[in-house]
């Protein structure tokens, strides 16, 4: 019985194919998109069990970091309160560009359960700009799979050398928020 | 653990009446489970009692909680206190603060652990422990401004830049 020879990579290209340095540059980039470990809540379980051996994440070329000077995808899992928001926010700033956001739960998305709550920040992209959500509460680790699997397919199809507009547009001014209050005028130092 | 039988809670207050008297203290025996009404000048001779006296020794201090009551205008501070010592018995006790100026003394030297729950007492509902040896906020950011557990906060329109907005309407970049 001989063995079944298995196609390689070089096999299933066509004849002639052309290939920009985007192409090459999208395939390394999106096959290997690193993770930072940011537990917030128990989405941080799901996401340690996105990892383990039944998803799998590591055969998608993601596997985690636990610093930011070496991710290139932030996974934010679990409820983001106002204290832990400004710390969140340095560990993206910490990150080399290209850099990518997950908002994963519905705590992310918009403070799921906790939206009424008084701590709680309503989304992460209140702070972040978000590239995938994922919704679920938690989400199970297929859906954080398909989430990761949809940013693949968002780097395979970005254009990295061209420059990317700025990760954040100024936040619109609040309809709802009050005037500020006029200091009187000094008084004259006679 | 569980709470006093009433037995067990007519032997206790009666010899916190024989230690302490009864001024500033009342027993109420037939609440759900029995526990102790205490003015907040007492409350110190009677945390005192209630630990060294070797026929109640309640050497454990469980949790330290507070209620806002708007109607009635007060606060309420509640200590629970466990005795290891008598079968996990459990002992609560109430003290009723105004709302205005809500001040208490603190049982954070007699029982150490009550320290940070009267840190998150002060921190969510106001209630001041004079004697605490590091009184700050224990949950909140410490630029935080108000106790979110009083039944009159307002929530501020921003916290540190980020709006507290449930619609999402002001996210113009998701459009």
């Amino acid at each position: 019985m001989t063995h079944r020879e298995l196609p390689t990579l070089v096999d299933t290209l066509p004849e002639s194919a052309i290939f920009t340095n985007t192409d090459i540059m999208n395939l390394a980039r999106g096959n290997s998109v690193w993770y930072m470990l940011s537990a917030l809540a128990c989405c941080g379980i799901e996401l340690m069990q996105a990892g383990g051996p039944r998803t799998d994440l590591d055969r998608m070329g993601s596997v985690f970091r636990s610093t930011p000077r070496q991710s290139d995808l932030l996974i934010v899992a679990g409820t983001l309160t106002y204290k832990m928001a400004s710390r969140l926010k340095l560990m993206y700033d910490q990150m080399a560009e290209p850099r990518y956001v997950i908002s994963m739960g519905s705590c992310a998305n918009c403070g799921g359960l906790f939206n009424l709550g008084y701590s709680v920040v309503k989304g992460v992209d209140a702070i972040l700009p978000v590239d995938v959500y994922i919704p679920g509460c938690p989400p199970r680790p297929e859906a954080l799979y398909e989430g990761i699997a949809e940013l693949q397919r968002k780097i395979k199809g970005e254009r990295f050398l061209v420059k990317r507009p700025a990760a954040l547009p100024p936040a619109p001014p609040l309809a709802a928020a009050p005037l500020p209050v006029a200091l009187p005028p000094a008084e004259d130092q006679a | 653990m569980s709470a006093l039988t009433s037995e067990q809670a007519a032997a206790a207050f009666a010899r916190i009446k024989a230690v302490l008297g009864e001024e500033g203290i009342t027993f109420r025996p037939e609440a759900p489970q029995p526990d102790l009404l205490v003015t907040p000048e007492r409350l110190r001779a009677l945390c005192l009692a209630l630990r060294d006296d070797p026929a109640l020794h309640f050497e454990s201090l469980q949790q330290v909680a507070g209620t806002d009551y708007p109607k009635e205008n007060r606060l309420r501070s509640t200590i629970t206190l466990c005795s290891y010592a008598h079968g996990g018995r459990l002992l609560t006790l109430h003290t009723d603060l105004p709302r205005e100026a809500p001040r208490v003394a603190t049982v954070s030297d007699i029982w150490p652990a009550a320290e940070w729950h009267e840190r998150e007492s002060w921190d969510l509902l106001g209630i001041v422990y004079e004697g605490h040896p590091d009184l700050r906020r224990i949950m909140l950011p410490d630029d935080w401004e108000g106790h979110p557990l009083r039944k009159d906060f307002v929530e501020k329109s921003e916290y540190d830049g980020i709006p507290t907005r449930r619609d999402r309407e002001w996210l113009s970049w998701q459009k």
